[in-house]
Order: structure tokens, then C-alpha cells, then sequence
């Protein structure tokens, strides 16, 4: 059996499946199963061995969690990749007490980049539940750093990549299949292995969303 | 798997963590509680940290109003 080979990966995608399970039951352990679940999910594909995510709470009781990339409090939210670019990511967790409790996403970014800490990014997902103004772009939306063929159909100072493009539920999976499938990003496990996973946990996953 | 880390913290280290956050990307961080608190999260995906680590906060801590 090589460190590669589908078998070899059973506990890693057993495991997350437990802690996909733990996510989606809610109440005060959901977080903890959410941190879990989002390291296994990207141990299994994208993440760079160094890579690391942090899940930050009060100490008083708050219904409110943080899970960013990054191992430091006080450093960046970016989760290293296996192509040495990183995942900038963000999620605002709450417990939802109309909903039993379920673990809900409150906002979400993501953002691939080229660099640590710099502005030279790629694309980025954002989220949030609540819609400040009627003018507000979509609750899910993406923007994509880049020029256009013909410019001419953005308005005057309008970079494309202000532009939001809806999306509506911007999953983690989805951010994993996009770098992996459409980016190239090398995984860990093979292919049968993680797209295996993300198909039987993406759709759970859109509980964390508005419905 | 990965490091991972869980941080729990009090009221006064989470303003703290606020305030660090803030400057560090070149915002006023009573501009950021402001924002917070109004609802209006501005520099969205930049900020989103603080922004969640207020979030943790009661909404009448004096931080929103000072």
C-alpha cells in the first residue's frame, strides 16, 4: 500500500465524515466539529502540510465563532496550498437558536492568492447573511481579479474585479473544486478519493446557508 | 492534520484583537466598531476577521458606543 493509494486514506474520509455529522447536529459542539471537519476536508485535498486554521470564541457565552486560516491570532487567515499560492479564509459562525441550534454561517470569504500577505489575488467568494441596503450585491458573489477582452462594458474606474458575479452558496467545496479541478492545485489524496468526499458532503454543507 | 488552534478569549482581549486587526490593515478601529455596530461592513472581505470578532461581543458593550 503506497501513502497514496485510496485505502490509505479510509480513516481520513471516516473521519470526516464523523465530523460532517458533528457540524450539521448543532449546538455548542457544532463549531469544534466545523473546525475539524474544514481540516480533514482540506488534509484530503489542497492544504500544504504547514498549512493551518484556527477557531477563535469568547469565553463569556457567545453565539458567535470565527474559523480563519492561519495558526497565529495575531498573523494572516491564509491557508497554504499544495502549489505554494494560499487560500485567504474567513468564516463568521453562529448558532442559529430559531433553527435548534444549527451552525449557521453568518459571513464568508475565501480568496485565492498568490502570496501570504499581499493584494495579488485571484478570486475571491464572499457571503453574508445579512442584506445591508436593497443595493446590496448578492448574498453569495464572486469576484475575479483580471481584464476583460472588451474593457468597454465596465463603467468608467470599474475594475473587473469589483465586479459581483452571484454565486449563491459559496461552499468550501466548491473553493476545493475550483483550485483543484480548474486551477490545478495538487491534492493529497487521489482524485477518487476527495471528489468522492466533496460529492457526499457538499450538498449537507448548503445547511449552513440561508435556505 | 493539520495545526489547528483554539483560541478563547475575554471581552477585553477580543477589543484588543479588534484594535490590531484594525490598524494593522491601516483602519481606525473605532471606525471598525462603528461599521460593526451601524451594520455597515465595509472593506468586507479584508476586514471580515474584526468584523466576526466583534460579532462575539454583546451588542450594548460600550466599545460600539465610545
Amino acid at each position: 500500500m503506497t501513502p497514496s493509494s485510496p485505502h490509505s486514506w479510509s480513516s481520513t474520509v471516516a473521519s470526516l465524515r464523523k465530523a460532517s455529522d458533528g457540524r450539521l447536529a448543532g449546538g455548542r459542539e457544532a463549531p469544534a466539529h466545523f473546525e475539524r471537519y474544514v481540516n480533514l476536508l482540506f488534509r484530503l485535498t489542497v492544504a500544504h502540510k504547514e498549512a493551518a486554521i484556527r477557531l477563535t470564541r469568547l469565553a463569556a457565552s457567545s453565539p458567535a465563532w470565527v474559523l480563519t486560516g492561519g495558526y497565529d491570532l495575531r498573523g494572516g487567515n491564509a491557508v497554504r496550498l499544495t502549489d505554494g499560492r494560499y487560500l485567504r479564509l474567513v468564516a463568521l459562525l453562529e448558532l442559529d437558536v430559531s433553527a435548534g441550534g444549527q451552525l449557521r454561517f453568518q459571513a464568508l470569504t475565501w480568496q485565492y492568492q498568490n502570496a501570504m500577505d499581499d493584494d495579488s489575488w485571484v478570486f475571491r467568494a464572499d457571503y453574508s447573511r445579512a442584506r445591508i441596503a436593497a443595493a446590496s450585491p448578492p448574498r453569495g458573489h464572486l469576484h475575479i481579479d483580471g481584464t476583460l477582452r472588451h474593457p468597454d462594458v465596465l463603467r468608467p474606474k470599474q475594475p473587473l474585479g469589483r465586479m459581483h458575479f452571484p454565486c449563491h452558496r459559496p461552499t468550501l467545496e466548491a473553493a476545493v473544486v475550483l483550485l483543484a479541478d480548474e486551477f490545478g492545485v495538487p491534492t493529497n489524496a487521489p482524485h477518487e478519493v476527495w471528489r468522492a468526499a466533496v460529492a457526499e458532503h457538499e450538498a449537507r454543507s448548503a445547511r449552513h446557508f440561508d435556505s | 492534520m493539520l495545526p489547528t488552534k483554539t483560541y478563547i478569549l475575554t471581552r477585553d482581549e477580543v477589543v484588543e484583537l479588534v484594535r490590531f486587526k484594525s490598524l494593522e490593515q491601516g483602519h481606525d478601529p473605532a471606525e471598525i466598531f462603528r461599521n460593526y455596530a451601524t451594520g455597515d461592513w465595509r472593506h468586507f472581505s479584508q476586514m471580515l476577521e474584526a468584523y466576526g470578532l466583534c460579532a462575539m461581543l454583546p451588542k450594548g458593550d460600550p466599545v460600539f458606543t465610545s
